[in-house]
């Protein structure tokens, strides 16, 4: 594949209608092989339908999508060969042990019962799984199940891989080990990956590009540099030794039209929202100007919360 | 977690062939199956429990009405047949277990055709009942059970009950893909059992008389059961065993009309 010319996830278009309202729009979107983009938006923003629809799950009402090459409504068996797919929530019989679900998910993938069993070995040392290989995945713990059914998710080679909120229960450790994981795939072997997740900070250690949906629209993509610098607000915080330099602090810079934030944020602390690039040294070239000093000085940067907080969750509309 | 290697030289695998799929899912619905022992052993000690006390309780008045006659030849394809639809319901269930761990849009998100997911559980369910008819049918051989066509009789007997039992292990597989419910399952075994007792349950059909015969009359498990008696008297009467293959046969036709209906709305709607 051209990786250049040929992005792995393609859709134009693409929606899905249920009968008393339209969970995802018209969906226009792009990912780029060995790319790891994280679709996020608030419960019931249209995350997991896209996936249902990128995975053949799910018929889309309207528009086309490509997955690794394949429409995924005329060819969703080659799209089912290409793509794994971790759900949301473990997709395990409870019965079955991770060492049988490797070796029939082998099988069900056409792989001879040799190769079958060769990959699930391979799959089961690379997951670090081979201590509870044979016992019943219903009795292994959440990180466990999760980390069997990422495996299970891989046997084929997929080029691309859906993960649709995988570290939801997961404790910190575990979502750490996921993650890497999940960098090594796409850094190492150029698997593409989309994910949806709830968690701001996965998506901004994870994701080279994230997109935001908001009610079944895609309302922003970028990498989450970008978004942030683009839509996220910097913070300058002064702290003067008394209330009184604070209080002059506050009055020089109102008067030069700079936006104080209004939240004290510490005792005799000033802060004041950066809308250009350089204003932090202009600021303190001001007060210094005015024999103002401050005994310490911070600088919040945007997160990526900041971000799908202005985007996601304002009234429509009303994001800058 | 070490690094997990992907064999970027080999690319995902060919298209798979379902049919060849077809064994490894077969062989996991079954052990599904042993590893819930409710779905193999509820059908079967219940048809047993039954065909024990009524063999014990109607044998001597039967014989007294019918001197020669073995009443285990009317008990039998009575309990046969309530183990058709009651182990009918193991297809039905197996869905509703999948549906309820996720593993049913695990096995969905495969490149095997969508059938073959069907049919693994409906076959595992016929080895099952094959399995139930034929540890029943010895439990009437223990209890003097004697056909005079001898093995052909009972071979006939076990795979008239596995040819009725498919068509509701189909009607089940339907209700558990279409509902993911087992309650709902459950229902259709409900809807048969009642059914049971309309016919000529403990008599032969032609001691019948009365409201209760014309409800025989009308009672589609009547010409089955008619049948499966008939298989274990000589001669083989066409007259008695064409009805109950055409009444299976319906059933069949039936459940596999629904078998597919529910598989096409669930691609439709999506998992």
């Amino acid at each position: 594949m051209d990786n250049a010319a040929t992005p792995s996830i393609r859709t134009i278009g693409l929606g899905r209608d249920f009968a008393d309202h339209t969970a995802v729009h018209r969906l226009d979107l792009e990912v780029n092989a060995g790319e790891v983009y994280g679709l996020l938006g608030p419960n019931g923003s249209g995350k997991s339908t896209t996936v249902r629809m990128l995975t053949t799950m799910l018929r889309p009402s309207r528009g086309t999508a490509q997955v690794a090459g394949a429409d995924v409504a005329r060819d969703p068996g080659t799209v089912r060969r290409r793509a794994g797919v971790v759900l949301q929530g473990t997709a395990l019989d409870p019965l079955m042990s991770a060492r049988e679900l490797l070796r029939l998910q082998g099988r069900l993938q056409s792989l001879t019962p040799r190769q079958a069993r060769a990959r699930c070995t391979e799959l089961l040392t690379a997951f670090d799984a081979r201590d509870f290989a044979d016992t019943p995945v219903g009795r292994l713990s959440g990180g466990q199940r999760r980390r069997v059914d990422l495996a299970v998710a891989l046997v084929q080679r997929p080029d691309v891989l859906f993960l649709d909120e995988p570290t939801t229960g997961l404790d910190p450790a575990s979502r750490r080990d996921l993650w890497d994981e999940i960098r090594t795939l796409a850094a190492n072997h150029g698997v593409t990956v989309l994910l949806t997740t709830q968690h701001l900070e996965e998506a901004d250690q994870l994701c080279d590009r994230v997109g935001i949906l908001r009610a079944g629209r895609l309302i922003a993509s970028a990498a989450p540099h970008a978004l942030k610098d683009e839509v996220g607000d910097r913070f300058l915080t002064l702290r003067f030794r008394d209330a009184s330099a604070a209080d002059q602090a506050r009055e020089l810079l109102a008067a030069k039209g700079e936006q104080l934030h209004t939240a004290e944020t510490a005792p005799h602390a000033v802060s004041i929202r950066l809308a250009r690039p350089g204003a932090d040294g202009e600021t303190l070239l001001t007060l210094a100007s005015a024999g103002l000093h401050a005994e310490s000085l911070t600088v919040d940067e945007p997160s990526l919360e900041d971000v799908f907080l202005r985007l996601a969750l304002t009234p429509e509309g009303a994001a800058a | 977690m070490s690094t997990v290697t992907t064999a970027d030289t080999a690319g995902p695998p060919a298209a798979p062939k379902s049919w060849a799929a077809l064994g490894p899912l077969t062989a996991r619905s079954l052990k599904s199956c042993l590893r819930t022992p409710s779905l193999l052993l509820s059908p079967l000690l219940t048809s047993a429990f039954f065909m024990i006390i009524y063999e014990g309780q109607l044998s001597s008045v039967t014989a007294a009405a019918t001197p020669g006659g073995r009443y285990i030849d009317v008990v039998l394809p009575l309990c046969l047949l309530t183990t058709a639809f009651t182990g009918g319901a193991t297809a039905g269930q197996l869905f509703v277990n999948d549906i309820g761990s996720g593993y049913h849009a695990r096995l969905w998100l495969t490149p095997v055709g969508r059938w073959a997911l069907l049919a693994a559980p409906v076959m595992a369910g016929v080895v099952v009942l094959a399995a139930q008819a034929a540890a029943l049918t010895g439990l009437g051989l223990l209890l003097g059970l004697d056909p005079v066509t001898g093995a052909p009789a009972i071979l006939a007997i076990i795979s008239a009950t596995v040819l009725l039992g498919t068509g509701f292990l189909l009607l089940a597989g339907a209700v558990g893909l279409h509902t993911g419910n087992s309650s709902a399952v459950g229902s259709v075994t409900l809807v048969f059992f009642p059914l049971s007792f309309f016919t000529a349950t403990f008599v032969p059909r032609d001691q019948l008389g009365g409201w209760m015969a014309h409800a025989a009359d009308v009672n589609p498990l009547t010409p089955p059961l008619e049948a499966m008696r008939g298989l274990l008297t000589a001669p083989w009467n066409e007259q008695n065993l064409l009805p109950g293959a055409l009444v299976a046969l319906a059933i069949l036709v039936t459940g596999a009309a629904a078998a597919h209906l529910a598989l096409t709305r669930r691609t439709r709607t999506g998992v």
